[in-house]
């Protein structure tokens, strides 16, 4: 018997949907949360989205966008939570496995914009016009973001690197 | 200075690494999105909630302070069901409801506590009241998603006396002089699964505690400082009333399981509280609500032995609470495994009312305190254990428009869990009644 095409849809996708979930959030609790409502969004828009071809480009450009709003209304509130980060001992077993935790921590103070400008474009290859579409900015504006995101994370690395 | 290329490469490597895979249950996300998609559906076709009005009316108000509600980025036309931190929420009439699981995320069994932070609360601006579900880390959502009946009774009743179970499934309310068990993840409008009728004038039913695992709730119908009858629900159905005999000069301090309450004898709560006498340790006996193996319904057990926590007390409290009694409140392990013997609450005495100053964790030389922070800013009260080593406190600051709720766990630093609006009503599972 055939598999409804949604279904089938999230069974294929939903590992990929939520490695772009967790890298945008970094926090897995929070990325299951998105990655649910990206589920129940695309649910709601599946005829449309199953005519156009391209189900995990608008499951993505939804995410992002969700993400996106979560993150300006928590700035307006105040954040929920502070940004969980490793405990001591997971900080120094990473720390003496790589250099992946410093880039992490430079990561975790990035902006939510500038941190999805750094996935869309370095880990999914978007170009400025996609990028742009997504979070509804203009290609300047992208191009903008991320000069700000790289110039922040080399400030980032370099401090952690100084300080070691 | 570290080359750009390098830099870029090393932000790849590290999030293409095995740490931001999701491990996500495609089944579960599948049955979250099609119970969703059917009550969406379902509402559609039965139109407009009751409770609709005064939420469109209060959308109005949040769509123009908070900067997401009219975002561009909003990927769908049709307007989000979000309960925001202010209380208020932007529901529409036709919007898709939350499910429970939203408020709720399935866990590993029924009987498993739902994650701190987990709360109702209810606000009021003016004599327009909303019921919101408080969730760890997450905005808020409105109680009217799930049940719009409940937050209709909420909002205009309050939440005086009532009670959450640990799994947040089960919402114990007064209504109209009696008692009722709802289950919150129950259809709208599902009828209770356990109701007492009202006492005598005078007397008002309230929650002495839920066993840890969420399975039974004691219900006592006090009039002054005497309780004229006993009730528990238990979650499989059973149920069984105790009526004790008039002169039986005991008070519950917890339930200590399905059948049994702990209780002692209370002090003269006639007398001012600064003039009470100090209680630090107390008798305990142990009441049969219902007939056990070994003995009859109103059978009292004196264990003979005291429970002394007085060495953990400072000067000026005690552990008489309102009531005159020790208040225990049964807590669920951390590991979930057994009893985890619950905390007892300390209460001092200020400008003549009994506060809330102190938990404690265990009894005698291996009691612990559990404190409020005297280090962070603002004005702290503490509510309930959450597990056997930690308790939730929330803070307001003045000036601010929401209150805090943190996790305070000794010799670490509080952990924030969630928040809601200021000057609300606050129920967390176990918590014996709002506050």
């Amino acid at each position: 018997m055939d598999r409804d095409p949604f279904e089938e849809f999230i069974r294929a996708h939903l590992p990929a949907l939520g490695r772009h979930a967790v890298r945008l959030t970094g926090d897995r609790d929070e990325a299951a949360d998105l990655a649910q409502e990206t589920a129940y969004r695309l649910a709601r828009a599946w005829n449309r989205v199953d005519k156009d071809g391209n189900a995990l480009a608008y499951a993505r450009t939804v995410m992002t966008r969700l993400y996106l709003t979560r993150r300006r209304r928590e700035q307006f509130i105040g954040r929920l939570l502070p940004t969980l980060a490793a405990s001591t001992s997971d900080l120094d077993q990473i720390a003496a496995a790589d250099d992946r935790l410093t880039i992490r921590q430079a990561l975790s103070q990035l902006t939510p914009i500038q941190r999805t400008v750094i996935v869309l474009g370095y880990l999914d290859d978007l170009d400025d016009h996609t990028i742009a579409d997504v979070i509804r900015r203009r290609p300047a504006t992208v191009r903008s973001i991320r000069k700000r995101a790289i110039a922040a994370l080399r400030d980032g690395v370099a401090e952690k690197e100084l300080s070691r | 200075m570290t080359d750009t290329d390098d830099l870029i490469r090393r932000v790849r490597a590290e999030l293409s690494s095995s740490r931001y895979d999701a491990e996500l249950d495609p089944d579960r996300v599948l049955s979250t999105t099609g119970r969703r998609i059917r009550r969406r559906k379902a509402a559609i076709g039965i139109g407009v909630p009751t409770v609709a009005t005064v939420l469109i009316a209060s959308a109005a108000v949040v769509a123009a302070e908070l900067p997401g509600s009219d975002d561009p980025a909003r990927p769908l036309t049709t307007p989000t069901p979000t309960a925001g931190i202010t209380g208020t929420t932007t529901t529409t009439g036709t919007e898709p409801a939350a499910a429970f699981d939203d408020w709720v995320p399935p866990q590993p069994s029924l009987d498993a506590p739902a994650r701190a932070g987990t709360m109702i609360y209810r606000s009021c601006q003016g004599k327009t009241c909303t019921v919101g579900l408080g969730r760890p880390g997450q905005d808020a959502l409105p109680l009217t998603d799930l049940r719009p009946d409940l937050a209709a009774t909420i909002e205009v009743g309050g939440l005086a006396g009532a009670t959450l179970s640990w799994n947040a499934r089960l919402l114990g309310l007064r209504v109209a002089g009696g008692y009722e068990i709802h289950r919150l993840d129950a259809s709208p409008g599902a009828s209770s699964v356990y109701k007492v009728a009202p006492g005598p004038p005078g007397s008002q039913w309230e929650a002495v505690g839920w066993t840890e695992a969420s399975r039974s709730v004691v219900l006592a119908l006090y009039q002054g400082q005497r309780v004229l009858r006993y009730s528990v629900f238990v979650e499989d159905g059973q149920s069984f009333e105790y009526q004790p005999p008039a002169n039986l000069g005991l008070l519950p301090i917890g339930a200590d399981d399905t059948k049994t309450v702990a209780v002692t004898e209370p002090v003269d709560i006639s007398r001012p509280a600064a003039d009470r006498p100090v209680v630090g340790s107390y008798p305990q006996s142990f009441l049969n609500l219902a007939d056990t193996d070994g003995a009859k319904q109103g059978f009292v057990w004196h264990t003979g032995s005291r429970a002394d926590l007085s060495k953990l007390l400072r000067t000026g409290e005690t552990l008489a609470g309102p009531r005159g009694v020790p208040v225990r409140i049964a807590a669920p392990s951390a590991a979930q495994t057994q009893n985890s013997g619950g905390m007892t609450a300390v209460y001092s005495a200020e400008e003549g009312s009994l506060i809330l100053s102190a938990m404690i964790g265990g009894s005698g030389t291996s009691g612990r305190r559990y404190e409020l922070p005297t280090s962070a800013a603002g004005q702290w009260s503490l509510l309930v254990p959450l597990d056997e080593n930690s308790i939730a406190a929330a803070r307001s600051t003045p000036g601010s428009t929401v209150t805090d709720l943190f996790r305070i766990t000794v010799g670490q630093e509080p952990q924030l869990l969630s928040r809601f609006p200021a000057e609300s009503t606050a129920l967390i599972p176990g918590m014996p009644t709002a506050q």
